[in-house]
């Protein structure tokens, strides 16, 4: 049964000549879980405010077409800080029951019946400040289904949380369109997170439905297209010409196990970096204002020239050992030495925009340190793929444009030494791929990296070194390989994949030790 | 169950204790409020905050202190005079230094107050009770709100990354700092305001504002907030009193005198309705009044 449906939907932002989205024909069906896909900028965010009906009701602009169905949608957005309201869990889930006048008694039941529901119970008197982005994603989607809604429309809402927490999310969404027959529609970018739940997939581009379908059929579209928009488990089938193409890990290994021989080798590993140290942490401990302790004798050298990934779960004080780095916190105990400049890219990247254009948004950096390059200013806006958007303002961009745009404001200051914390935050495989080939030839150049990071494949990709971190202390340091080799949690799909059989860590190396079976290795 | 004091009994005693505030130009009854307030905002648990409070409060007291005198060159009782260029005639005065001083304990009273008010509601329902009768108004208010505890936040957020990309926020002049501090104070209010809309946004996508709202707490008007508001109705009828009598006033131009000569018993009175009602606030914010069984 049809519960939404657009016909030939076009829709305008107010004051802006080009429509976000175009000629958009769609029909949602009841318990159907549809992922929309589509590269940063496409119009996803968009789809899901006309499909809630925020766009135009509270955005305003101009619509042509049709837009009709249900209106008891919940929405769940990107950040979870900035769309809870009260100050308790139990009256946030109340919220929009209050808001629809339910009476107190039905009111009471409906809120602790999801709050039950999506196991969230102990959260229900701890104030909304004090939790975690997983518990605050789930705490607002508790308030979409307080008021039965059987429609969820969610804005990528596992973008901004840790590996741990998104999969959280996820089987939830799972449990709740399966189990209760609920109607998921998932905006996300991370599609090696959701392909495998989808019934349908929609892909956008320039804010155009370019493709509809059920998930093997994407991938085989998707495949001839793009494979940025591919699972990684996928495209490495895809890439292999299988004729099956899983959508999960466990798919992934029992087509490996029933269709291909895995030769045991040994993958490289990266020597480690030798010379002088461009920053040394020595028995550092910090803790914030209110006493929280954040770091705890951390010992940390990084050589110049090397490129090192701190991974770990959140609140592990990985972003608060890359600001002891840059020099904007002072360590509590211990000692900070860096040699050379520093740059450092922050996990908002809003907080670096503020000019009118992309172009005068990096000449401001530029100035400020006395090394105007224009030169240099395009060449960043090339490499980052962010050249047409010259002269637009940084705030009127997507996402993932403004994150790029802040990464090239730091570059363009050519730092020494480069900090960068979730810098692949917002950024589609194909931009992150990119980006690992500009911090290699960075590296080339003899820059050297740090980055803080969730996202295993960019460290696979980019770092010659790692360290984890647990609780203020750094558990493991060792070769990208040591550490992501065998990993439970802290690794790689495709090693996940090929554990008990081999190692890789990347598609191209998994690639090179797969052979159908009957066949001989070359 | 958690218990703070009715909406309606915080709006009063905001409203009464701000007009303290503003009226009380006495400076032993004016120092008399700062006491009681910091003890109180101590006592409601804010301890830790009182101490950050005193520090913004002592830093922007010395800027009133040194500013106040420039700009201000009234008063009889002549304590320096000199011509600077540009600047003009200065005439420091004891009267302008007496007067920036009531500022200042009027400035740490009026923030005070207003800690203390955040510390005796339960917000949640205060932003429930609010709605009933300005829908429009509370979203307002909800959007402020937030922007302002943003906007500290996102300061210090954004003078670190501003201090990376080379902004030099610590040295140079006061033209130079204005200069230097432009970005991050753009930054800051274009994100604020874009953190404002995206809660409007939230608030919009619940269907607040769409119709009659119900009420998940029932907050009644009990025993105990109708004793408070009592108390409160006491200690605004001695304000009044003062006011009318002259105890809570005082001139410092053309120079200091009192508007009537102090009473120590006004002032023991001044201070023992104010302690109670301090402390009734307290007791009702905490849920103590069980104790007492009314």
């Amino acid at each position: 049964m049809e519960v939404f449906r657009m016909e030939n939907l076009t829709y305008h932002y107010p004051n802006k000549a080009t429509p976000a989205l175009s000629q958009i024909d769609l029909k949602i069906n009841d318990g159907e879980f549809l992922v929309v896909a589509g590269a940063s900028g496409s119009g996803k965010s968009t789809l899901a405010r006309i499909i809630s009906r925020l766009a135009p009701e509270f955005y305003g602009g101009k619509i042509e077409g049709e837009a009709r169905g249900t209106r008891d949608i919940g929405m769940v957005f990107q950040d979870p800080e900035k769309q809870l309201v009260m100050e308790t869990v139990e009256r946030e889930v109340a919220f929009p029951l209050e808001n629809r006048g339910v009476e107190r008694n039905l009111m009471r039941k409906q809120v602790l019946e999801v709050l039950s529901l999506l196991g969230i119970w102990h959260l229900k008197d701890k104030k909304t400040y004090e939790l975690s982005g997983g518990e605050k994603q789930k705490v607002a989607i508790a308030a979409a289904l307080a008021v039965r809604n059987r429609f969820l429309v969610l804005d990528e809402p596992v973008s901004q949380l840790d590996p741990m927490a998104a999969d959280e999310i996820m089987h939830l969404l799972k449990k709740l369109n399966d189990d209760l027959g609920f109607t998921i529609v998932l905006v996300e970018q991370r599609i090696e997170k959701c392909l495998s739940y989808a019934d349908r997939v929609v892909f956008l581009d320039k804010g155009k439905i370019t493709f509809a379908g059920k998930p093997d059929e994407y991938v085989k579209w998707v495949g001839n297209h793009d494979c940025d928009f591919l699972p990684p488990v996928t495209e490495l089938f895809w890439k292999l010409k299988s004729d099956m193409y899983p959508l999960t890990v466990k798919q992934g290994r029992e087509l490996l196990r029933k269709n291909y021989d895995v030769a045991s080798e040994v993958f490289e590993t990266s020597i480690p970096a030798q010379g002088s140290n461009a920053i040394e942490l020595k028995k550092v401990d910090f803790a914030f204002e209110n006493g929280t302790k954040a770091l705890s004798s951390v010992t940390l050298d990084v050589v110049k020239g090397e490129t090192l990934g701190i991974i770990g779960a959140n609140g592990a004080g990985k972003s608060t050992a890359l600001r002891i780095m840059a020099g904007l916190l002072k360590p509590c105990k211990g000692n900070v030495e860096e040699e050379g400049a520093v740059g450092y890219l922050s996990q908002e990247p809003n907080d670096y925009l503020f000019n009118d254009t992309v172009y005068e948004e990096l000449l401001f950096t530029q100035k400020n340190f006395q090394k105007v390059d224009s030169d240099f200013i395009d060449e960043i806006l090339g490499d980052l793929d962010i050249e047409s958007k010259r002269n637009a303002n940084p705030r009127d961009l997507s996402g993932g444009e403004r994150q790029r745009v802040a990464l090239a404001s730091v570059l363009a200051m050519k730092p020494q030494i480069l900090l960068l914390d979730e810098p692949t935050r917002g950024l589609n495989k194909g931009y992150k791929m990119r980006l690992a080939s500009y911090l290699r030839n960075l590296k080339k150049k003899g820059k050297t990296i740090v980055l803080v990071t969730h996202d295993m494949e960019f460290v696979a990709e980019v770092c010659d070194r790692s360290v984890i971190m647990f609780d203020g202390e750094i558990a493991q340091d060792g070769t990208t390989r040591e550490i992501l080799s065998g990993g439970l949690h802290f690794t790689t799909d495709i090693n996940r994949m090929f554990q008990g059989m081999a190692s890789p860590l990347r598609i191209e190396e998994a690639e090179g030790i797969c052979f159908e079976k009957g066949r001989e290795e070359p | 169950m958690c218990h703070k004091l009715h909406p309606a009994n915080a709006m009063v005693l905001l409203i009464v204790l701000i007009s303290a505030t503003l009226l009380v130009s006495h400076p032993l009854h004016a120092a008399l409020l700062v006491l009681v307030f910091s003890f109180s905002v101590a006592a409601f648990g804010g301890a830790v905050e009182l101490k950050g409070l005193i520090r913004f409060w002592i830093g922007t007291g010395i800027m009133i202190i040194v500013i106040n005198p420039l700009v201000s060159t009234q008063g009889d009782t002549v304590l320096y005079r000199t011509v600077l260029p540009i600047v003009g005639r200065i005439r420091i005065t004891v009267e302008s230094l007496a007067f920036a001083g009531l500022m200042v304990l009027r400035l740490f009273s009026m923030v005070l107050v207003i800690k203390l008010f955040g510390l005796s509601i339960d917000r949640d329902d205060f932003f429930g009770y609010l709605s009933r009768y300005m829908n429009k108004l509370v979203l307002t208010m909800s959007m402020t709100v937030n922007m302002i505890h943003r906007l500290r936040v996102e300061i210090k957020r954004v003078s670190e990354v501003m201090t990376t990309r080379g902004v030099d926020l610590k040295s140079g002049g006061l033209a130079r700092r204005t200069k230097a501090y432009y970005p991050m104070i753009k930054v800051v209010l274009i994100s604020s305001l874009e953190g404002s809309v995206n809660r409007a946004e939230a608030l919009y996508s619940r269907g607040y504002g769409n119709g009659k709202r119900s009420f998940y707490r029932e907050i009644r008007m009990t025993g105990q907030d109708c004793i408070h508001m009592f108390v409160l109705f006491i200690y605004t009828c001695v304000l009044v009193l003062g006011i009318s009598k002259g105890w809570l006033g005082f001139d410092f131009f053309p120079s200091i005198s009192p508007k009537s000569g102090f009473s120590a018993a006004y002032f023991a009175l001044h201070a023992a309705s104010l302690a109670i009602l301090i402390e009734m606030t307290r007791r009702c914010s905490a849920w103590k009044f069980s104790e007492w069984k009314i």
